[in-house]
């Protein structure tokens, strides 16, 4: 180390050039690392979706997603857990990954468990899709369009067929179907009646325009010199042509498609609409996915925006909302500056403590230097730009001064004794290596926990104990070089120390306001020294006071509560409604009608963005895959209201006033506040409440029972809202039960009832695909072959459906009756078991006291839950308990291992205790400073709790030491106590103030880091406390036990005075 | 202070002797240390009881709000009495009330037609005129016969009578004149086969003038000027159909499922794919009374006026049977049923709001709604789209139905709007767009 500071001195240039590639470095990471809000979860999911038209979710379940996901957890490796919804249509199953899986090898798997699977679906079943995404895939902009002559299928179409593709070139970007509009296809209206009239089937036209419109090569011919390509008509190039295919010759008469049926373009019947401010519209949702940065992918796609209406039809109107590029600059703009606002304040804090501009130039130099170093370190290791990473920085920029400042003033002290400037420097740095390096490893100790925590906490907060040290190591390397390469050239000049003696009369208004801190400094440190007198000589009486009041002030802390992470103010409120279980799109629709009025009285009109329904199922499986809102049919709906920021602060009472109007304006009608904001989402991980109470088992009515015991007990919890169960299983049904004998006797089965059933029903598509192409944009259009849905509207059409063979036919009602029943609405699976989730969130409480109620009502009815079935929390509430835990036993550890540093640092058992007695004060300080601002404990807090632990201790040993050497010199234990409080008062002072000034703009703001910055305000000012009375107190007690002979005689001052 | 011993303190140094004026200081400093602690510790306390008063005191609001939000609001429904009318719809097909199908009974060619298809014809019309030379000359030949025949018997008359005379005479023997008397009969009745003979050509000429048998339409022409009419042959196609339209029989395959349903006198109205919008009156005359074994279907024959010809013979029909309605049953919506445990509940409420559950059955479903036929009283007040977990005992809320609800008019508009109604006219606007 010495011979670094060595080279300092001798080769100047050497650390000059140094900085300067710090810079160039830093400033380079710092452009081009990617901006994003936070940073990467990889934690990696791979999904499987299952498309079945028409398919009930029950079925679904049973015969596609059961099987899969038996093969899955045989046939592929490392998975951590496996979830699944089956809903009707579709199936999406999510397979969590164990961290640090290869996860080409495991999408490899996945996908050829599904191939494997097929042959044991039901038939006609397509291969899945398989999709690669994490935690942090969530839409960070969406697209609206909107057409005043476009019909909703055209806007789909351009949606679908034009606008994806092309956007699909941004790195990062997933963009599943439009959300809205209507499919345009080919659709082939029947008429039942005509069929009937003529004696044919739906079988008979699909066949037709099976056998009619085909695409088959027909080879070549040589003619002459030439190889003539042989084209046939094999398919329309008209639309209008589909009509004129002819059927089958009746009685003489050719029955033509026209005569039965209506070939156009049309759309199937619409399962998802969107509206945007009342008027219809298609959405595009794109999402990040992978480790691509939030801002590139929406800077993207705003980039590819003018350039794509240039090829749309100009009256197709594409607008980009829910842009969370501002959102995510707001927080990181936030953060950059509260850490600007902290360098300034530390540096100013400085320059009034040291009195000098040229040493505060020197500290306020190595600090950016140390942060940029910072930057670039985290961007060689692939982080991004993020809150965490750039709060982590501005964590540091407190620590990062007191290293400099050491350096700097132990420089001055030499100085003051009259030395050269090269003897001060070496002299400074050969007292100051070793108390620096075992402070900078006591902090750097208290993030190893940090480091093995598991889970979203732990991808989010390893990169802010990533930058804190990366940021305390540059700082300890250029205080041991640049600092003192500076301090040679910068402070050789400085003929008169300034602070203490010989103070020239001055005119200079700022001199004077230093001077007067000067007096008034000494001033107190005077008051303090009697203070501290006081407190050592009635040492017992003040240890067990003080004790006391310490261990007092933890009965505070059951009333912090506990939170995952404090909730921040958003401008974007997502309100899940779900009608009766089954209500048609339209009804729905209406409801969504009703409910948008209503939030239009409540909420005015000045605080209003726009707002967007989303109503109903999307069209395609990968939408519900990203998709975390719960959306399981045509009665579920998505209303995101947009508040504008000046109404930010009222948002959490518009909701509470929904709350309460709209369950009753609505009765039959349930509604849930869904997280809405990219970090809420992230948070609650892909579910749409922070509470999910699972019931696990087979026994499906048992459990049901059961959970809807169980929810109207969490509903009475106070501070629980929304609470309801997922998965609905009332889904009305109407059972076509066929008596398989009397179809028999007329010659038909079920299959052929069946697929009467499904033609008229649900379209020919599954059974006969066949396509269109359009010649003019190239598009394959499906043909779906259907009795329009409004021409079945009663019972009596569905018994009235004719169910057909070759040589037979009766109607459907002849053979079969219809019964009455509901079937689920969805069926989820966890770890392959079929659960019921009972969700909910919180309101105006903590999770963890929410949690623990929940709990007790959990243990209080585990007897009456069904034999084999069990019930379990998950969602936040486990994610959360883990990373306090992980957290706890993290402070724990820390104490441990900074502890045992201290014991070979000081080759003593006894010092080290000294200074670790004085650790639960900080903890004291944090219930405190967090009881009195109202803070809930969060993983924030605990982080700030745990960064405090570090302080504290390097504190704790400045005056320690100090008193050790005394001791050694053969003072007694009192008089040892007594010079080290009063000499280390300004030093710890002056840390412990740059530290908390670092972290006062943090605290102050209500991001998400600030309970971490109230964390180490509390905790250091207790410390602070704690440091400067109570470890010199106990450690004369710990001393006065023991004679001065006794001591061990071999001691050796481990840590030379560092008078600061 | 008791420190003041050697090794002396460095803060000695620093500040010169602080015990010089020590034990004033020090006291005054143990005053002041304890009177700050003091203070500070009735601060801290101060906070620490406001802050925990303070949180309780939120935290019972909460709960009393909680508790309020957790009872459910329900709307509720009465049930109806009598029920609606019910249909039944089957396809049919439309036949003429009578309709003959018209055959030549004589040969030849023919000479003209006078109705075209669709031509209306009284009875006795002459629809198409045979011409007969063949049997022209038949008849002559038989009308020569004749005379021949009267000649004959005329001869033969006198003969006999001449024989007769004789024989009175004893001129001739009685045996003669017997043959003689004898010969004259059959002469007589040559005459009468001759003449039966001319008759049934005579008849058979009528033929050749092909009439209509009663009023009606034209419905088929297989005949042209000049072609070939087989008389006595049925194997030929007909000449012409002649179909009554002023009544139209339909005929309904109706599977046997519902043959019981279908009785005789029972209204129908039809509709067929050509008239749309038109709605035709029909009632059950008559069934077959037996269940056909091939189809296992019952063939019920129902009659409809025809009066402006609207409805044509062979024509498709989708016939709508009204089964009547059974003035006893309640009346519910569909989705005021809960389904638990394979029974059929509605929820209801009890005078205090509290839920009771009751069992029913379904007599009929009629989509969205359900006939009860027991298990409920029509004075029942019932939940309409029970919540699932909704529970024996609950307590609830009846939407709109005071206890200060906060929820403002233009809400429950858009909560009680007529649904169904709504939901037709979005599936209307469907399908105009769609078309």
């Amino acid at each position: 180390m010495l011979a670094i500071v060595r080279i300092a001195l001798s080769k100047p240039y050497t650390f000059v050039v140094m900085a300067m590639l710090i810079v160039i470095f830093g400033v380079a990471a710092a452009v081009r690392t990617p901006t994003d809000i936070f940073p990467n979860i990889g934690i990696p999911v791979v999904a499987v979706v299952w498309t079945y038209d028409g398919l009930p979710a029950d079925d679904m379940s049973k015969r596609v997603i059961y099987y899969y996901e038996r093969t899955l957890s045989t046939q592929v490796n490392d998975i951590e857990h496996i979830e699944s919804q089956s809903l009707p249509r579709y199936g999406v199953v999510k397979v969590f990954f164990q961290r640090g899986v290869n996860i080409n090898a495991a999408l490899a798997q996945t996908t050829a468990a599904s191939q494997t699977v097929l042959k044991y679906l039901p038939p006609g079943i397509t291969p899945p899709f398989v999709l690669s995404f994490n935690a942090s895939s969530v839409p960070v902009i969406q697209l609206a369009l909107s057409s005043s002559a476009l019909s909703q299928a055209q806007l789909f179409d351009a949606g679908q067929n034009f606008i994806r593709p092309q956007l699909a070139s941004v790195a990062g970007s997933a963009i599943p179907s439009p959300y809205g509009g209507k499919i345009l296809q080919v659709q082939v209206d029947i008429d039942q009646t005509k069929l009937q009239a003529y004696g044919l089937s739906a079988q008979d036209v699909v066949n037709a325009i099976g056998q009619q419109n085909i695409v088959t090569p027909v080879g070549s011919e040589k003619i002459g010199d030439f190889e003539y390509i042989v084209s046939l008509n094999g398919s329309p190039t008209r639309l209008d042509e589909l009509n004129d295919l002819p059927i089958r010759v009746v009685n003489g008469a050719t029955v033509f498609v026209r005569d039965v049926a209506y070939a156009h373009f049309g759309a199937p019947p619409q399962i998802n609409m969107v509206r945007v401010d009342g008027s219809n519209a298609v959405l595009m949702t794109i999402l990040k996915t992978g480790s691509a940065s939030t801002l590139d992918v929406i800077n993207g796609v705003k980039a590819l925006l003018p350039k794509l209406r240039e090829t749309l039809p100009p009256s197709l109107k594409l607008d980009a909302i829910n842009d969370q590029s501002s959102f995510v600059y707001a927080a990181v703009d936030s953060v950059v500056f509260e850490g600007l606002v902290a360098a300034a304040l530390t540096g100013l804090m400085i320059l009034v403590f040291l009195g000098s501009w040229r040493s505060t130039l020197i500290i306020t130099i190595s600090i950016p230097l140390a942060i940029l170093a910072s930057v670039a370190a985290l961007s060689a290791i692939g982080e991004t730009i993020n809150v965490m990473t750039l709060g982590g920085l501005a964590l540091a920029v407190g620590i990062l001064v007191d290293d400099a400042t050491v350096t700097i003033e132990n420089i001055n002290w030499h100085l003051e004794q009259g030395k050269e400037i090269e003897s001060a420097i070496m002299d400074g740095a050969r007292q100051i290596v070793i108390p620096a390096t075992v402070s900078l490893l006591c902090i750097l100790i208290v993030f190893v926990p940090m480091f093995n925590l598991g889970g979203v906490a732990g991808y989010l907060f390893r990169p802010m104990a990533e930058a804190v040290a990366f940021a305390l190591i540059a700082s300890y390397v250029l205080s041991r070089t640049l600092v003192n390469t500076m301090a040679r050239n910068l402070l050789a000049h400085q003929a008169v120390h300034e602070h203490g003696t010989a103070a020239k009369p001055t005119r200079n208004p700022l001199v004077r306001f230093q001077r007067g801190f000067e007096r008034r400094f000494e001033a107190s440190r005077r008051l303090y020294r009697d203070l501290l007198e006081t407190a050592i000589a009635a040492r017992w009486t003040f240890v067990a006071g003080f004790l006391l009041a310490v261990v007092g002030s933890f009965a505070l802390a059951p009333y912090l509560g506990q939170n995952f992470f404090p909730s921040v103010a958003n401008t974007q409120l997502k309100l899940h409604v779900r009608a009766p279980t089954g209500t048609r799109i339209e009804g729905t629709a209406a409801i969504c009608n009703g409910v948008e009025t209503e939030i239009r009285r409540i909420i005015p009109a000045a605080a209003l963005g726009p707002i967007v329904d989303n109503i109903g199922l999307p069209v395609s499986g990968i939408n519900s895959t990203y998709n975390n809102s719960g959306t399981v049919g045509p009665g579920d709906a998505d209303i995101l209201i947009t508040i504008t920021p000046a109404y930010q602060s009222e948002a959490d009472d518009y909701v509470r006033t929904m709350r309460e109007i709209l369950p009753r304006a609505f009765p039959g009608t349930t509604f849930a506040f869904l997280p809405a904001d990219i970090v809420s989402q992230i948070l609650n991980f892909g579910l749409p409440a922070p509470i999910d109470v699972q019931v696990v088992g087979a026994n499906f009515d048992a459990n049901h029972a059961y959970a809807n015991a169980l929810l109207k007990k969490i509903a009475h919890v106070p501070g629980v809202a929304d609470a309801r169960i997922q998965q609905a299983s009332n889904y009305p049904t109407l059972g076509v039960e066929v008596d398989r004998m009397r179809a028999a006797a007329v010659g038909l089965t079920e299959g052929d009832v069946a697929k009467s059933l499904q033609e008229s029903l649900s379209g020919s598509f599954k059974v006969a695909p066949t396509f269109w192409i359009n010649p003019k944009n190239g598009v394959a259009y499906p043909i779906v072959t259907q009795t329009p849905q409004y021409w079945l509207d009663s019972v009596s059409s569905l018994e009235n459906i004719p169910a057909s063979s070759q040589d037979s036919s009766q109607l459907v009602g002849g053979l079969a009756t219809l019964k009455r029943g509901t079937s689920p609405a969805v069926v989820s699976h966890y770890a392959v078991q079929p659960v019921l989730d009972i969700y909910a969130a919180t309101n105006e409480r903590d999770l963890g006291s929410v949690s623990a109620d929940i709990q007790r009502i959990l243990d209080q009815t585990a007897k009456d839950l069904p034999r084999g079935s069990s019930v379990v929390m998950r969602g936040q509430t486990l994610t959360m308990t883990s990373a306090y835990q992980q957290l706890l036993v993290g402070i724990a550890l820390a104490i441990v291992l900074i502890y045992m540093l201290i014991v070979v640092n000081f080759q003593s058992w006894l010092d080290p205790f000294v200074i670790v007695s004085a650790l639960p004060t900080a903890l004291a300080g944090i219930v405190w400073m967090l009881f009195v601002t109202r803070t809930t404990l969060s993983v924030p807090a605990l982080t700030g709790a745990i960064m405090c632990m570090g302080v504290a201790t390097a504190n704790s040993i400045l005056v320690v030491s100090f008193a050790r050497e005394r001791l050694a010199e053969g003072v007694d234990a009192a008089t040892a106590a007594m010079d080290a409080g009063f000499t280390r008062f300004r030093p710890v002072l002056m840390t412990a103030m740059a530290m908390i000034i670092g972290m006062l703009p943090m605290a102050l703001s209500s991001e998400l880091n600030a309970p971490l910055g109230r964390a180490v305000i509390g905790g250091l000012l207790c410390s602070t406390l704690a440091t400067l009375f109570f470890v010199p107190a106990v450690f004369r007690i710990v001393h006065d036990r023991r004679p001065v002979s006794e001591r061990d005689p071999a001691h050796t001052p481990a840590i030379e005075a560092t008078t600061i | 202070m008791k420190h003041d011993d050697p090794p002396r303190s460095v803060l000695d140094e620093d500040e010169g002797d602080p015990r010089d004026d020590a034990p004033p200081r020090s006291a005054l400093g143990k005053v002041k240390a304890g009177r700050t602690i003091m203070l500070f510790g009735l601060a801290a306390v101060a906070i620490a009881v406001t802050g925990v008063v303070g949180r309780s005191h939120d935290e019972e609001r909460l709960a009393r709000w909680t508790d309020k939000q957790a009872v459910p609001t329900v709307a509720v429904v009465a049930p109806a009495r009598g029920s609606k009318t019910s249909e039944l719809v089957l396809p049919g097909d439309v036949e003429a009330f009578y309709s003959a199908a018209i055959h030549g009974q004589t040969s030849g060619y023919v000479r003209e037609w006078r109705k075209d298809i669709g031509a209306e014809a009284r009875q006795g019309d002459v629809l198409a005129v045979i011409d007969t030379p063949e049997l022209d000359q038949s008849i002559a030949v038989a009308e020569s016969e004749v005379a021949k025949a009267k000649a004959n018997l005329a001869l033969a008359k006198v003969t006999a009578q001449r024989w007769d005379s004789l024989r009175a005479s004893a001129a001739v023997s009685q045996q003669t004149a017997d043959e003689k008397t004898a010969d004259a009969r059959a002469r007589a009745a040559e005459v009468a086969a001759a003449q039966a003979s001319l008759d049934r050509l005579k008849a058979q000429k009528t033929f050749a003038n092909i009439v209509a048998p009663f009023d009606g339409v034209v419905t088929s022409r297989n005949v042209d000027v000049g072609s070939l009419v087989k008389g006595d042959s049925n194997d030929g196609a007909a000449l012409f159909s002649v179909a009554d339209i002023h009544r139209m029989r339909i005929y309904v395959r109706a599977p046997e499922a519902y043959a019981a349903a279908l009785t005789s006198g029972m209204k129908a109205t039809l509709q067929l794919p050509e008239y749309p919008d038109r709605v035709f009156e029909a009632t059950v005359e008559t069934t077959s009374r037996a269940i056909d074994r091939k189809s296992r279907s019952l063939l019920v024959e129902l009659y409809a006026d025809n009066e402006d010809g609207a409805l044509t013979p062979g024509a498709f029909a989708r016939v709508h049977f009204q089964i009547p309605p059974d003035p006893k049953a309640l009346r519910l919506p569909a989705n005021a049923l809960l389904f638990r445990d394979n029974a059929i509940e509605v929820a209801t409420l009890d005078p205090d709001n509290r839920v009771v559950l009751k069992t029913v059955r379904i007599a009929r479903d009629l989509g969205s709604e359900v006939e009860i036929d027991g298990g409920l009283s029509a004075g029942d007040r019932v939940v309409a789209n029970p919540p699932e977990s909704l529970g024996d005992g609950e307590e609830v809320r009846v939407a709109g139905a005071g206890t200060g609800t906060p929820s403002s008019p233009a809400g429950q508009r858009g909560a009680r709007r007529e649904r169904p109604g709504d939901a037709r006219q979005l599936a209307a606007s469907e399908r105009g767009r769609v078309e």
